[in-house]
């Protein structure tokens, strides 16, 4: 139990630092030009490493070095932002007519890189063993799941235990889409993925494995897409720092840098070079308060704390318009989106009033509590100008907790905090806002709020998108009077590379697909 | 000391009109007067460097009393560079926060200096008292005071800090702790080396055959000798800790924010570097300037006081 709850706090965490890290205003999903990669050559990527090359393990997002098992396993399909349009890869449907029984079909062929079959019975391996395993990254997702059935080679049918007409939405975003060889795995057992020796059905091989330095990889020679990739070989180069990363771009000494700051932006283009901005994630990075002790176990601290801050003023300085703020729940494009959910803007006046009556009720004492954030650069700095911003009224006293990397989601999980930075974002409310329910499995993001768990509900049942939007216009409105949460601003993903190379693809939570990333003629 | 031996030393003063702390001051004499002390030019730059220091710590002392907006506060636009705007506080800039770049450098001066002067403190006077046993007893004080210090001395000492921060919760006197565990072997050395230099002197071997207790021996002879050893070593043991603390909160190990310190400022500037240098430059400057500082005065106090130095 315990070190499934340290997992499961590892897992907060990394959800938290995966979308931690946004910014800038367009978006698109592929390099916005006209050019074709040709085939041949090789390039060099720098961002995050990935702990492991083990799907179970990692999450599926760029920041946490999604993009290596993106190129070494492919990805069973994509959904389009917004239109949930089903984008067939090596699985060409999923579907159900019940929200119960869902079925999952495969393309006929595909093969791994060590010559065995990617057929149902490897995709039900893969599942089960993330089903069962608390170290897995999904292992939340898949707690609703009754059983995983293999109905023909290319055919596995999912039975939930409750109605999700919305599980289609968890795969691209969570690991479940990287499908590993059962026969690698059960040759290599716990140490599949700590070196090269990992085995996939994507556009790229590993040639060689340093963790946390650099992994080499080179054409998968029976990858199923004829033609593809376009590349010959990938070098990923670890590189944490963000600047450090855009300037090994902008000096020439890489091609492509797979996640990149607002900043990153801004020097690739006045620099010349591409990018490329993901910003079709729904929902945004926040603050949670911890309405289980207090002082925001009180309703009126929580909305003083929020009418107090100025989230676009703290976008404005801290990273110099670097982001956007989140205004609503739903962008403005989701079909969920309604103008009349909007977050309330700042009112320093009532802010202060409220400080004031919460002091005088409790014996002239202020409002004191701690702020915690991980020790991600960039997060220090939004927490410590909301912190700045809370020091001109009276009657609050707000302290910055500074925790180190796992210890911050451990602390999130044992509800050791008053105020955190989290984040909750996915193209689609689902999986991801289920967080927000208090029958959620990780009790860090709860809105201890019955009508919240209830439109929550609504909206994975719900049979069509008008319906849908009712659910989630009560969730929006339970979230205005719960006052749960100030959500702040979106999770982009950016991607900057030079000039000379095309046909990158983003998708889930912000990953990319390389197969027709290459140089151009 | 016991009766007897206090009876046994009166008796010796008394009956061989020889006084043991006259032969300390007698030889100490003979040793120093054939080597004047040559005159050192106190040059601009160690006046300058004195006055300097003055200036810090007398602001770090009087800080609440200045004429200073609040450290926690924005009071203009985040990232204004020194002297551009010569408002309430405006005049070194601000931070990348609105934050007056002036009053955090004093308060965070206070950081420094309580840390510097603090934990030198603790080395100079617990150092400094283990290595004069360990120099003079000798023995299993020294083999296991030896042991300790070496031992200390092998841990690398940013992994030590950062351990001790990491487990600890990040406050002055955290920080103080863990610096002064690492500055202690240093006064240990220094001081063991020279006491043992000092116990094998004819006066003390004197004092010692008059049977002059340990204790007395190494309080009144060898310490007067060897402290000034240890003093002079102080202000560069100040500016080094200077230096740590700043390492540690630029890593982001060291106080928590609103709470300003030098090395925090700076950590804070970095992600500006590219677009406003002023930012990390500041504290920058300051904390080059102290320790450049120290350096100088400890250099010019080793030369006055440190007999070794002498020529």
């Amino acid at each position: 139990m315990r070190n499934r709850r340290l997992w499961l706090g590892l897992l907060a965490v990394l959800a938290l630092v995966a979308t931690s890290c946004g910014s800038s205003s367009s978006s698109s999903n592929k390099t916005p030009t006209t050019k074709v990669a040709k085939v041949g050559g090789s390039v060099v990527a720098v961002g995050p490493d990935a702990q492991s090359l083990d799907p179970l393990k990692v999450i599926n997002s760029a920041t946490q070095g999604a993009d290596v098992l993106n190129a070494v396993y492919d990805v069973l399909y994509t959904l389009t932002p917004n239109t949930s349009a089903f984008n067939p890869r090596i699985a060409v449907s999923f579907t159900s007519t019940d929200g119960l029984t869902w079925t999952l079909t495969l393309k006929d062929g595909v093969k791994f890189s060590d010559g065995t079959p990617l057929d149902a019975d490897a995709v039900k391996f893969n599942w089960d063993r993330n089903k069962t395993n608390t170290k897995s990254t999904s292992f939340g997702q898949l707690m609703n799941v009754e059983s995983f059935t293999v109905t023909s080679p290319t055919v596995l049918t999912v039975k939930l235990k409750t109605v999700n007409r919305q599980f289609v939405q968890v795969i691209p975003v969570v690991n479940l889409g990287w499908i590993a060889s059962p026969t690698a795995i059960k040759a290599q057992g716990d140490t599949y993925g700590a070196d090269a020796k990992a085995v996939g059905a994507g556009p790229f091989t590993v040639k060689s494995r340093t963790p946390a330095t650099e992994t080499v990889l080179v054409r998968n020679a029976t990858y199923w897409q004829t033609g593809l990739p376009k590349l010959d070989q990938i070098t990923m180069k670890a590189v944490v720092d963000a600047q450090a990363a855009t300037d090994s771009v902008i000096s020439g000494q890489a091609q492509l840098y797979t996640f990149g700051l607002g900043e990153s932006l801004k020097q690739a283009t006045d620099a010349g070079l591409q990018s490329q901005v993901w910003n079709e994630l729904q929902g945004a990075t926040s603050m949670l308060f911890n309405q289980n002790k207090p002082p925001f176990d009180n309703v009126k601290a929580r909305q003083a704390v929020t009418l107090a801050l100025d989230i676009p003023q703290m976008i404005d300085v801290v990273t110099m318009n670097g982001e956007t703020a989140a205004t609503s729940m739903f962008q403005q494009n989701s079909p969920f989106y309604d103008a009349k959910y909007n977050f309330p803007k700042s009112d320093p006046v009532q802010a202060q009033k409220l400080f004031d009556e919460l002091a005088a009720a409790n014996g002239g004492q202020p409002l004191s509590f701690v702020m915690a954030v991980s020790t991600n650069t960039a997060n220090k700095a939004r927490v410590t100008q909301l912190q700045t911003q809370l020091s001109k009224y009276k009657n609050v006293k707000a302290e910055l907790k500074v925790i180190d990397g796992p210890q911050y989601g451990t602390a999130l999980f044992a509800g050791d905090f008053n105020m955190a930075l989290y984040a909750i974002a996915s193209p689609d409310p689902e999986p991801q806002f289920a967080q927000l329910s208090s029958t959620y499995y990780v009790k860090i993001a709860d809105m201890k709020s019955a009508a919240g768990d209830a439109a929550l509900l609504a909206g994975v049942q719900a049979t069509d998108t008008a319906a849908r939007k009712v659910a989630y216009g009560n969730l929006q409105q339970a979230l205005l009077d719960s006052w749960a949460e100030i959500w702040m601003y979106r999770n982009i993903t950016r991607a900057i590379f030079s000039k000379n190379t095309t046909g990158l693809v983003t998708y889930g939570q912000g990953s990319h697909l390389f197969d027709s990333y290459g140089l151009t003629e | 000391m016991t009766d007897d031996q206090t009876g046994v030393d009166a008796e010796l003063a008394r009956d061989s009109h020889i006084n043991p702390d006259s032969l300390f001051a007698a030889e100490t004499a003979a040793e120093l007067s054939p080597v004047p002390a040559k005159r050192r030019r106190r040059n601009l730059f160690f006046w300058a460097a004195v006055v300097w220091v003055a200036v810090i710590f007398l602001a770090a002392l009087f800080a609440d009393l200045l004429p200073l907006p609040p450290y926690a506060e924005a009071i203009g636009p985040p990232r204004v560079g020194p002297f551009q705007q010569f408002g309430h506080g405006m005049i070194l800039g601000t931070d990348p926060f609105g934050r007056s770049n002036l009053s955090r450098v004093v308060y965070g001066a206070r950081v420094s200096m309580i840390i510097g002067v603090v934990a030198a403190a603790v080395g100079l006077l617990v150092g400094g008292a283990v290595g004069l046993l360990s120099g003079y007893l000798k023995g299993w004080t020294d083999r296991t005071s030896s042991f300790v210090v070496d031992t200390l001395l092998a841990f690398p000492p940013l992994v030590m800090l950062l351990t001790i921060t990491a487990v600890l919760q990040p406050k002055v006197s955290t920080i103080l702790i863990g610096l002064s565990i690492l500055v202690i072997p240093t006064f240990v050395r220094l001081e063991r080396a020279a006491a043992m230099s000092w116990s094998e002197r004819p006066f003390v071997l004197a004092a010692r055959s008059y049977g002059t207790k340990d204790f007395r021996i190494a309080v009144r002879h060898i310490l007067p000798n060897s402290v000034l050893t240890l003093i002079t070593y102080v202000p560069t043991v100040i500016s080094a800790m200077i230096v740590a603390e700043g390492s540690l909160s630029f890593l982001g190990l060291g106080l928590p924010s609103p709470t300003p310190s030098w090395g925090g400022m700076i950590a804070e500037g970095k992600s500006s570097l590219r677009l406003a240098p002023s930012v990390v430059f500041v504290p920058a400057a300051v904390v080059f300037l102290t320790v450049l500082s120290f350096n100088l005065i400890g250099e010019y106090v080793r030369a006055r006081f440190d007999k070794r130095t002498k020529r």
